[in-house]
């Protein structure tokens, strides 16, 4: 029997870092596998469609603009909405549920969406350390 | 619907209804809302303000549940305008679900109480 776990932002909004966050939806794949091979004009398709521009909006206002919807993690570049269990070209020719439902999507950083994908949490961002007196490095 | 539009918005806001220090602030830029909102036809004819928080949604909307989104949408335009976001994206996202909004709300009244700009009068002649 081969159980499948499914990812969901109900489950995750109880997990309040990053870090936690990070590892419940760490994927761990390798890098140079194969995620759409020759049909990624199916997913170019998706991604270009209105639909998907629409539901963008909608899911990054509801995480704030904040890296894996955490506050103090505000993205000022390269915003992605990463789909937190991966689709297929079947998904998207079928238009399941899974790829326009906000339960299953994420705002994220490009840097945080290759670590979801690679398990690298070295490329996570560092939290906000502020300057003290007679601290003489630069950030 | 008895909720009070000032202490709701707040909360949206993040704001507790006992902190009262940017009250003045906040009913400014709900008025102007309301103010776009009767330019939609959305509300009373003659226009609506609050003045604190005595004013409930019901004395705006009435009981219809169809226009529950002008909640949401009071919400956005003061987010906007009383505590703008940092980031770009997130700017971006408020305003285009804002405009969605308004483009809803503007569906149902031209659908519900449509108003023809250039009315046939029939007059009597001679």
């Amino acid at each position: 029997m081969t159980v499948i776990t499914i990812k969901a932002y109900r489950f995750m909004q109880s997990l309040t870092t990053l870090e936690e966050r990070f590892k419940y939806l760490s994927l761990g794949g390798r890098i140079g596998e194969q995620t759409f091979g020759f049909d990624r004009y199916i997913n170019q398709r998706f991604y270009t469609s209105r639909e998907w521009r629409d539901l963008r909006h909608h899911v990054i206002a509801r995480d704030n603009g904040c890296d894996l919807g955490v506050e103090g993690y505000e993205i000022h570049n390269g915003i992605l909405v990463h789909h937190m269990n991966p689709i297929g070209a079947h998904d998207i020719a079928n238009a399941e549920d899974s790829i326009f439902n906000p339960e299953f999507l994420i705002t994220t950083s490009l840097k945080t969406h290759n670590a979801i994908h690679y398990g690298d949490a070295t490329l996570l961002p560092k939290p906000y350390k502020p300057r003290q007196r007679g601290d003489t490095q630069l950030w | 619907m008895q909720t009070s539009i000032l202490t709701s918005t707040k909360k949206t806001l993040g704001i507790d209804a006992t902190y009262t220090a940017f009250d003045a602030d906040i009913v400014m830029h709900i008025n102007s809302v309301l103010a776009t909102l009767n330019q939609l036809g959305i509300g009373p004819a003659q226009g609506f303000m609050i003045e604190d928080e005595t004013a409930v949604w019901a004395d705006f909307l009435g009981t219809d549940p169809r226009l529950n989104s002008v909640k949401s949408y009071v919400y956005l335009r003061v987010r906007l305008l009383f505590d703008p976001p940092t980031t770009s994206y997130l700017m971006e996202s408020l305003n285009r679900q804002a405009q969605e909004f308004e483009w809803r709300l503007n569906a149902f009244r031209e659908d519900t109480a449509w108003t023809d700009p250039n009315p046939i009068v029939v007059e009597e002649g001679p």
